[in-house]
């Protein structure tokens, strides 16, 4: 949920600069015409475009004067680093911002820079050097005690891009500080392949001309030091891995509970038919010893639902109805209840049967694919939590299409809130009403009764398969307060349902993706008739 | 590079004083002025002038601009050209796009922001026109050498689970200001409270605010309690809190605290750590949190006057109580037990407040109490 870290200005900076100083440096000349050539040849001064307005650009080159000043010091060589400060002129005579915005150097890296000029002064290459004087003259420097400001909540930002820093070794799957990592950076790791590779070199060289490897008695460091260093790396790394993942299937089953209504943005990329399973441990085992049985539906409404399938398990589920109905109040509370109760686990809902005041609500395929009739009674039950789904779609109609954010978030909390009270008998009107607070959910899961002639609606397409498993169960409990609901006032529901239903068709086709709350863990192809 | 999380040993602790002594030398801005450029290159560089003017040819920033440029500002922010192989461009052009298709996420990004569109146009305010002239004789010049710290203010903080971390304003302060210039400028609503029941007297103009009655306030900053102790009655609040310490069965945790006046120090004489919030107490339990972010040499781009520091160089937005019968102006008023209006308390700003419930003679109509409320919105 976290749009922040999705976004980093400077992606794809890093390998725009690399690109160019390995250009620059396989001509093998620090000249600054050939670098300027370069630098006009691939356009870098359009580096800056698309970015909005200067507020955006002045937060872009802040953090590209960063890196491009890293190219500038130690251990790349010096044709390297030449380029390096050709980079930080031309970036800092490019920027649109004005007034222009100063370098940030330290004290380390401007003794750096310093010996870097006095060689360059030494072997009297002019251009460097007047590069250099010039962006000091033009005060292009700005002297600090640390690279970036600090604040406290602040997260550095090229860390969280890793996606595209393809040789970062660190992935921090859980925002867990890696001590290791932080010692190992690539960079580092790179700086010691280099010194480990000169070191050969040198003792090579030593050994004489013939040699064709150093002499025993230099034999100090191993060979292959740096392919050990990288497996214990990469062993370090599956180990955590294996770690957070265990602590991450805990916090997945939390985390759903509390972000059940933040379907966010993963809705839209995720497949439908992804189901999270936590990866190790005592949840694994639970999540597919109780995947098959995800698909029962114990809601009570499916009792009095007259379905085309003959959905015969009445009695079952009446024993099943007290059973739920506890759960679901504990189960607000306890994410764990997820994996003791196979009831919660993603339903399936399935070809629809009848609704009493149906009609279809939303164009959703449901595909039956486990087979007890249970299943059928829990599409049933989904439909008829469709059915207060409606209701609070009309709040939202804005928010469905924009949804994958906080802003839907109170829309979406009404519509788990309401599956949670899916075993409360509400009406469809105090439902809504409800569903359209926020508060809905203490409100509903309150209401213990459940009555239900199940209506079979289409439910809008869960698309967060993220939350499957916890979702599904807040959709099993929506859809069967809504069906109760619907079931309890068929008369009164003929006109809010119907009112409800003409209007969601309408919002079908933008909410599909988005305004569900996650409530299908396995893609529902239901296909409603109308009645 | 250093990450920005605050750590308390390494890089991000830093005495100020060192800090500046380490630099002292390595920048002088000021004798630049003088000398046309390529001279003081060529005095640098220790080449004749006539190289310099060449090489100043070869590397002049033209030479950074394609030929077909037109690098028109607007036009940059606003599209991406296609016909560029840079991969920035594209990852650029396709975050614009993921803009476009949800505005949420636009306006989530927007808001996330590090700059706010407000904060870029402090700095063109260095050259300040100052409502007094500068007293005669007294150079009101920013002297170089000199270090800059960005502190950042909060708004009041309450140790409570539902309470929120909220920035206030960033001041930027020099090294050779005393602790108690920052004090001052530092805006706190509650500093602008006035007691007692004004209902009696609304027309009275002049209040004695908060601050006018209790002056006493510290910063707490690295183990050390800095008292405002410039006024006869300012009470030194940090001596209940040492004596507290000092009891038995916490001094061997918590270290012994030291104590220092505000009016004497100076921001150089500290030992800060970047990022670490740290305390400014007022008013008796009025808790804000300062947090240094950057510690710098001063520059040209900032401001070169002594009377403009502190200088507020971000502002955030604050709520502002609305009236709540005119929903224009801001309440001056908070309003308990009257029954004319719709809420207990109920805010008001001065004219409706005088409209609604007092008469033409000026009198009170109904048995309420009314406090004044701060207009100030901090």
């Amino acid at each position: 949920m976290n749009f922040r870290d999705a976004y980093n200005p400077t992606r794809g900076v890093k390998e725009d600069f690399s690109k160019l100083l390995e250009t620059f440096s396989t001509r093998k000349t620090v000249r600054y015409e050939d670098f300027a050539e370069l630098w006009r040849s691939m356009k870098f001064s359009y580096l800056y475009a698309g970015r909005k307005n200067d507020r955006e650009c002045r937060e872009f080159y802040e953090e590209i004067n960063h890196i491009a000043l890293s190219f500038h010091l130690l251990p790349y060589d010096f044709q390297v680093r030449a380029g390096g400060l050709y980079i930080l002129y031309g970036l800092y005579f490019t920027q649109p911002c004005v007034p222009k915005i100063p370098i940030r150097v330290t004290h380390k890296a401007w003794k750096q820079i310093m010996d870097f000029q006095q060689s360059v002064h030494s072997q009297k290459h002019y251009d460097v050097e007047y590069v250099f004087q010039k962006l000091f003259m033009q005060h292009a420097f700005l002297f600090v005690a640390t690279p970036r400001e600090v604040y406290i909540k602040s997260k550095d930002k090229t860390q969280t891009d890793k996606v595209v820093d393809s040789d970062s070794l660190t992935k921090d799957s859980l925002n867990m500080e890696d001590s290791v990592s932080t010692v190992f950076t690539p960079d580092i790791l790179q700086q010691l392949r280099a010194i480990h590779m000169q070191y050969q070199q040198i003792k090579l060289g030593i050994a004489g001309p013939n040699a064709l490897r150093p002499d025993r008695s230099l034999d100090v460091v191993e060979d292959e030091i740096m392919h050990s260093i990288d497996n214990r790396l990469v062993q370090h790394k599956q180990r955590l891995e294996k770690i957070r993942s265990s602590q991450r299937g805990r916090q997945w089953k939390a985390k759903r509970e509390e972000h059940n209504s933040d379907d966010g943005e993963s809705s839209d990329t995720e497949d439908p038919d992804y189901t999270p399973v936590p990866k190790s441990g005592q949840a694994r085992v639970k999540a597919q010893a109780y995947a098959q049985q995800a698909r029962q539906s114990k809601a009570r409404r499916h009792r009095n639902v007259i379905t085309l399938d003959a959905c015969a398990a009445t009695p079952d589920k009446s024993l099943r109805k007290t059973k739920y109905k506890s759960k679901k109040v504990d189960e607000e509370k306890e994410e764990e209840s997820q994996l003791t109760s196979p009831t919660e686990e993603s339903s399936e809902p399935l070809p629809s049967p009848v609704e009493y005041l149906s009609m279809p609500t939303i164009d959703m395929e449901v595909t039956h694919t486990s087979g007890p009739t249970t299943e059928s009674d829990h599409s049933t039950s989904k439909d008829g939590q469709s059915k207060s789904g409606p209701p609070t779609f009309e709040n939202g109609p804005s928010t469905s299409k924009t949804s994958p954010s906080k802003s839907s978030t109170s829309f979406l909390d009404a519509e788990t809130d309401s599956s949670k009270a899916g075993t409360t008998s509400s009406k469809v009107s105090k439902s809504s009403k409800k569903a359209k607070t926020s508060r809905t959910k203490s409100v509903l899961s309150e209401s213990p009764d459940a009555k239900s002639p199940g209506k079979a609606k289409a439910t809008p397409k869960a698309k967060s398969g993220r939350l499957k498993g916890k979702g599904a169960q807040q959709k099993e409990q929506e859809k069967k307060k809504r069906r109760r609901q619907s079931g309890a006032e068929a008369g009164a529901d003929g006109a809010p349902a119907l009112k409800v239903e003409k209007s969601s068709p309408s919002k079908t086709t933008p909410s599909k993706t988005t305004t569900c709350p996650k409530k299908n863990s396995v893609p529902p192809k239901l296909v409603y008739k109308p009645v | 590079m250093a990450t920005p999380m605050a750590s308390e040993t390494g890089e991000n602790r830093v005495n100020v004083r060192q800090f500046l002594e380490q630099w002292g030398d390595q920048i002088k801005y000021s004798n630049i002025a003088n000398d046309s450029e390529i001279e003081s290159i060529s005095a640098m560089m220790n080449v004749p002038t006539d190289t310099v003017k060449e090489v100043s040819e070869v590397c002049s920033p033209e030479t950074l601009m394609s030929s077909s440029d037109t690098l028109d500002r607007k036009v940059m922010y606003e599209t991406v050209p296609s016909d560029i192989d840079l991969t920035t461009l594209k990852n650029q052009a396709a975050e614009l796009d993921k803009r476009m298709k949800n505005p949420t996420y636009h306006n989530h990004i927007l808001r996330k922001m590090k700059y706010n569109y407000v904060d870029w146009y402090r700095y063109f305010k260095t050259e300040e026109k100052f409502s007094y002239p500068a007293p005669d004789g007294v150079d009101t010049k920013v002297r170089e050498p000199n270090v800059v710290l960005t502190v950042q203010v909060h708004k009041p903080y309450r140790n409570q689970p539902s309470s929120r971390l909220v920035m206030s304003e960033t001041y930027l302060v020099l090294g050779s200001h005393r602790l108690s210039e920052l004090r001052d400028v530092i805006r706190c609503s509650n500093d602008y409270a006035v007691s007692g029941d004004h209902s009696a007297h609304p027309d009275v103009t002049q209040f004695t605010y908060a601050k006018d009655i209790y002056k006493s306030g510290f910063f707490f900053i690295e183990g050390t309690f800095y008292n405002d102790l410039r006024y006869p009655d300012n009470r030194d609040y940090s001596q209940i809190i040492t004596e507290w310490v000092s009891q038995e069965n916490r001094w061997d945790r918590i270290g012994p605290f030291e104590k220092a006046k505000m009016e004497d120090t100076t921001f150089l004489d500290l030992d800060l750590v970047v990022g670490k919030p740290y305390f400014y107490q007022h008013q008796g339990d009025c808790e804000h949190l300062l947090i240094f972010t950057d510690i710098r040499m001063l520059h040209p781009m900032d401001p070169q006057d002594l009377r403009s520091y502190p200088y507020l160089c971000r502002e955030m937005n604050h709520k502002r109580k609305i009236c709540k019968s005119c929903m224009i102006n801001t309440a001056g008023w908070i309003i308990y037990d009257c029954p004319l209006l719709p809420s207990n308390p109920a805010f008001m700003c001065h004219r409706c407040f005088k409209a609604l419930l007092y008469d033409e003679d000026g009198n009170k109509i109904g048995n309420f109490v009314a406090y004044k409320s701060s207009e100030h919105p901090t």
